[in-house]
């Protein structure tokens, strides 16, 4: 009888902690985001149209979030992809050094935005070289294509993740074989070796998505109060602490969920066993 | 001779590529160190003055956030082992769907996350007292739960059930073979978890932000952001940022060199 009890009293306190401080959380969230502007603190009044505002007034925040996003993930493939290729097949010398330099981002994308903000602003390493191409410091640093940059940054070692490991198991042997049976270099990496791994570039992107439209400190510290790009993340903060509007900011909140749970399914799926 | 010359020009190329992609890697936090080692004014050009300005206001954060960081690491390894243990020791129906609830929050972004939780603190008033130092551990302990439970559940996988069984045959009790058979050998893989953990509760900042409002406690990277909002481009806060960022990578380096990279393939590094 004990026996038949272990396992439910190991798995026990590990569901009581998801359970208490994630699906309550949640499930509060998700009430208070039906509800009006601060209502749930008083006598809640229900509504949909936080639901309706979240498209109609703030679609543009979301097509920014989602387009940036999916820019910095691009670009990360396309960087990542070569790094990964090279990392799993020729790097012998240094690989550890490299594996831990990637550990750098991790560390959050703070850092990276205040060491983009010295390298750009007046006075820094890169100030000369702006002038010279006639820009000013301010406009290149809170610009869309600085903020992607940073972004792309941030969750570049995520993407090269995941196309190591789908790239791990393609074996070497086949593209030997292509090689000896005359393909070039460049038919063997585009008729084997890109279709092999096309799993792990669509999980490197998805994954780097999710990470990218859920950034805080990057999309706020550059240029988070120009309209043309505000990003979800800094709304919802700044509709729940400052316009006090929770209703509101939990029906962004939920939103965002949604899309980040759709893609990281995806991700999974298409990543068959990397862990994250 | 040909065929030799060329390998090794291809050779070259993809070093100087993957340098090329690290030191851009490597950019922001190097140029935020040369900041805070920077002496504008004449001629030493190198001084540690950033730093000596920090210590007394900067310190006792960074101590809050290692206290917060080694508190939720405690909580987490004594979740997620009897949890791993049970996930992968015994047979379970719903295998899939207890694993599914537990590593959920992992897929949410922080933002929400963050929201989800001060509304709870606010609202339910069990949770009132969590408006604290204790706050910050539940929520830490609990978003970063998913990395510790994937470590352990890899860590156990990897040990061959046998020397478990033979314990048994050699009479050892359930509770002895755990402690000194099962625990000593999948010791190194829990310590990818810790590690994780421990660098990610440490630098977490968006939760953090949301939190400090309500509990009056600045952990280390909001006090870093509240200074940039702040005061902007100063020696002191690149000091401040370059603090975190070295004794992150610090913890990284003596975990690397007294463990190696083998337990963290695959969750981070390739």
């Amino acid at each position: 009888m004990a026996r038949k009890f272990a396992k439910y009293v190991m798995i026990a306190p590990a569901l009581a902690l998801a359970v208490l401080f994630f699906f309550v959380p949640a499930a509060l969230l998700f009430m208070v985001s039906v509800t009006e502007k601060g209502s749930f603190f008083y006598t809640p009044i229900l509504t949909t149209i936080n639901y309706v505002e979240s498209v109609t007034i703030y679609g543009f925040d979301f097509r920014n979030t989602l387009t940036m996003a999916a820019g910095a993930a691009f670009l990360d493939v396309l960087f990542a992809y070569p790094f990964a290729y090279l990392m799993t097949r020729k790097i012998r010398r240094f690989a550890d050094v490299f594996r831990s330099i990637l550990l750098f981002p991790l560390f959050g994308e703070l850092y990276i935005a205040f060491g983009l903000w010295y390298l750009f602003l007046p006075g820094g390493p890169m100030a000369f070289i702006l002038r010279g191409m006639g820009l000013s410091a301010f406009e290149a640093l809170y610009s869309v294509p600085s903020a992607v940059a940073a972004l792309a940054i941030f969750t570049f070692p995520f993407a090269v993740l995941q196309i190591g490991v789908a790239l791990s198991q393609v074996d070497p042997v086949v593209e030997e074989a292509a090689m000896s049976l005359g393909a070039g270099p460049i038919e063997t990496l585009f008729r084997i070796v890109i279709p092999l791994s096309g799993s792990g570039i669509l999980s490197g992107w998805l994954m780097s998505f999710g990470w990218n439209i859920g950034a805080f400190a990057i999309p706020i510290l550059m240029g988070g109060a120009i309209v043309g790009q505000r990003v979800l993340s800094v709304q919802i903060r700044s509709i729940a602490l400052l316009m006090m509007d929770y209703g509101l900011a939990a029906a962004l909140a939920v939103t965002l969920v949604v899309i980040a749970v759709a893609t990281s399914y995806v991700s999974i799926r298409a990543s068959k066993g990397a862990l994250m | 001779m040909r065929y030799e010359a060329r390998e090794r020009l291809f050779t070259a190329a993809a070093y100087l590529y993957v340098v090329a992609c690290c030191i851009v890697m490597l950019l922001p936090f190097g140029v935020t160190f040369l900041r805070s080692i920077a002496f504008t004014e004449g001629f030493p050009f190198v001084s540690i003055e950033s730093y000596t300005n920090i210590v007394g206001h900067f310190w006792p954060r960074v101590g809050i956030s290692v206290n917060i960081g080694i508190a939720t690491v405690i909580v987490d390894v004594l979740v997620a082992v009897p949890a791993a243990f049970a996930l992968t020791r015994y047979t379970w129906k719903a295998r899939r769907v207890i694993y599914l609830i537990l590593t959920a929050v992992w897929y949410i972004p922080g933002i929400s996350y963050a929201l989800a939780l001060i509304l709870a603190y606010y609202l339910i008033f069990i949770y009132r007292p969590l408006l604290g130092f204790w706050g910050y551990v539940a929520a830490y302990s609990c978003g970063f739960f998913p990395i510790m439970l994937m470590s352990c559940i890899v860590a156990f996988r990897q040990l061959d059930p046998s020397y478990e069984e033979a314990a048994n045959c050699l009479g050892a009790g359930r509770l002895r073979t755990f402690l000194s058979v099962t625990l000593p050998l999948i010791g190194p893989g829990v310590t990818a978890g810790i590690l994780l953990t421990f660098v990610l509760s440490f630098n977490e900042f968006v939760t953090a932000l949301l939190l400090s409002g309500p509990t009056r406690i600045l952990t280390a990277p909001v006090k870093v952001f509240d200074d940039i909002q702040h005061a902007g481009m100063h020696g002191f806060i690149a000091a401040e940022a370059s603090v975190l960022q070295i004794v992150s990578f610090a913890a990284c380096l003596i975990y690397l060199r007294v463990v190696g990279t083998r337990y963290l393939r695959g969750t981070i590094l390739i």
